[in-house]
């Protein structure tokens, strides 16, 4: 196993750990407020104190886990499922369709993902719906030219001929034969995006577009931080080390995945 | 009774003519060689027949399968062939197999998509014909994936998956050159053995004449696109009639008795010309002991030399 597998995996292990236990524990309302225990040190009570109106840091990182978790779940889910359909379609059919699909993902690539939820948020207001909607949008494309590619690789193979020999339809194909033969590639490419996602989702709670308050977000806590920084710099630092940990996680597992599963990493001939 | 009937088969690659006009017949349940080397057509020539033809190349001529015209189908049109009628059997056993997938399932896969029948029926079937093809501890190999099998057990493995439906026709496309010289006559013993039991007709293609002559009734000899000679694979072995034929005869390796002296193997002077570059006229009289001027003025017409022989030469060997 790969150090940085294991590692990331841990991690990662921690972000969801905690998402999964806020669900039914914090150690105070995440959304609590009380006016009279403003900027509380860390103590037994508090451990990492309180914010600026009194709502106990801890248990609002572990809820904002919640929030980072399900939107990077979503979101990669719903451009991963979508984006790999269109590549396979590609690869399928090859000619103008293969082309169309491709130029379609040029399109959205160069489409500022930030500008695209800022749109979304202004014609349907912000929500965590619209904040996944966006980030999806960014993981389309993605998806659709690692699946294009890795497919195109796999239609090449004499397993795939075989299988044209023996009468099966590309559909059929496509998914007894191609699929299978990239879920790994595809597998390492969405462990990799969900880094991707949780910055993406911070970025968005930060600009006010993604999760709306009371619902705890690492990227509001550190815009409400922001203009604190003198006073009360930890405010800005707990969820911004909470970010970095899920995205370093996210990361290396990734890393760690892809070295396992290509066979030019591991030195053994494909 | 005619199975298949190719007609002026013509195959191009922008204006590079990788197969010139070719014409032949095969009887049902018939065993047909065709010999040539890399770049001689052959490959393409089964794809065609395969409705696989790249799609990069433009196909003319007419190929009729069991009296209807084929060659004219859409895709969809093809698959109800592919695998049910005609079926191929591929060159590398390790490639040719789904390495995520188990022997068995691959085995049914044709058998289930074409007749419909149910998974136990098929795998019933996939058990008998692994035992037919010579597959020790068949039931075990059913659940077993290729790169737990040998290169032989391999090559079993894709002949089952070629018969699976009970073809009328197989092709066969170098179906030995991953197997050592052992494995090879078996395999190939194999493949005739079942053709004959079956009345089924094969294909074998090869650079191998003896490949061919252990198992084919009659050959086709093709040369950069063009069909040079055909008929009876022993009497073309013993009086060719083109001189390429009988360049290619002469080059075969044979084992030296004892006592006679080391000789080095005759070659045919040349290579293979490339697609770009064919010789107009014979395309063989560029490299050929008896080419004449004459021969680069026109293409030989293929005629009747003896009964059921024709060689497309216009100073054959006398038969």
């Amino acid at each position: 196993m790969r150090w940085n597998a294991v590692v990331g995996g841990a991690l990662v292990g921690l972000v969801a750990g905690v998402a999964a236990l806020s669900l039914v524990w914090t150690p105070h309302d995440p959304a609590g407020i009380d006016v009279s225990r403003r900027f509380l040190p860390a103590s037994p009570a508090h451990w990492l104190g309180t914010d600026q109106v009194g709502r106990d840091v801890a248990s609002m990182l572990m809820a904002g886990a919640q929030s980072s978790i399900a939107v990077a779940l979503l979101s990669v889910g719903l451009g991963a499922s979508l984006g790999t359909a269109l590549g396979l379609l590609a690869a399928a059919r090859g000619g103008w369709v293969e082309e169309a699909v491709m130029r379609l993902s040029d399109l959205a690539f160069a489409f500022p993902a930030l500008l695209f939820a800022i749109m979304l948020a202004a014609v349907f207001g912000p929500s965590l719906t619209n904040a996944v909607l966006a980030i999806a949008f960014i993981m389309v494309p993605i998806f659709a030219r690692v699946s294009r590619a890795s497919a195109n690789a796999v239609w090449a193979r004499e397993f795939v001929q075989a299988a044209i020999a023996a009468g099966r339809s590309r559909l059929g194909i496509t998914i007894d034969h191609v699929l299978p033969n990239i879920a790994a590639v595809l597998m390492v490419q969405a462990t990799i995006e969900f880094a991707v996602a949780i910055l993406a989702e911070a970025a968005l709670s930060y600009l006010g577009l993604g999760v709306q308050p009371p619902t705890p977000s690492w990227g509001r806590m550190l815009s409400e931080a922001q203009t604190l920084l003198y006073l009360a710099p930890q405010l800005a630092i707990w969820p911004g080390l909470c970010i970095m940990v899920a995205v370093l996680g996210f990361n290396l597992m990734g890393d760690g995945l892809r070295d396992a599963t290509d066979p030019r990493l591991r030195g053994v001939g494909a | 009774m005619t199975l298949v009937s190719v007609r002026d088969l013509t195959i191009a690659f922008g204006g590079a003519l990788a197969l010139r006009a070719l014409s032949f017949d095969l009887r049902r349940g018939e065993l047909l060689g065709v010999v040539g080397e890399s770049g001689s057509g052959k490959t393409l020539a089964a794809l065609s027949l395969m409705g696989m033809a790249p799609e990069a190349a433009r196909v003319s001529g007419a190929i009729s399968f069991d009296g209807e015209r084929v060659d004219t189908l859409p895709e969809t049109g093809w698959q109800s062939l592919q695998g049910r009628r005609i079926a191929m059997i591929f060159q590398e056993p390790m490639s040719a197999l789904n390495p995520l997938q188990r022997i068995g399932t691959q085995i049914t896969e044709a058998m289930i998509w074409h007749e419909g029948i149910s998974r136990a029926e098929a795998d019933a079937r996939a058990l008998a014909l692994l035992g037919e093809v010579g597959m020790p501890e068949p039931q075990a190999r059913l659940r077993m994936y290729p790169h737990q099998l040998s290169g032989g057990q391999r090559q079993r493995a894709l002949i089952a998956m070629a018969l699976a439906c009970n073809p009328d026709l197989v092709l066969a496309d170098e179906p030995t050159t991953a197997l050592d010289a052992t494995r090879t006559a078996q395999a190939l013993d194999l493949l005739r053995g079942l053709a004959r039991a079956r009345g089924m007709a094969l294909i074998l293609i090869s650079h191998d004449l003896a490949a061919i002559e252990r198992v084919a009734e009659r050959m086709l000899v093709l040369y950069g696109g063009d069909l040079m000679e055909e008929g009876p694979v022993a009497e073309i072995l013993s009086r060719p009639a083109h001189p390429y034929t009988a360049g290619l005869i002469r080059a075969r390796p044979r084992p030296r008795p004892p006592g006679v002296p080391r000789r080095p193997l005759p070659t045919i002077p040349g290579s293979v010309p490339g697609l770009a570059d064919l010789p107009r006229g014979c395309r063989f009289h560029g490299r050929c002991p008896k080419g004449r001027p004459v021969c680069a003025e026109g293409r030989p017409p293929l005629v009747d030399i003896a009964p059921g022989r024709r060689a497309a030469c216009l100073f054959p060997e006398p038969v």
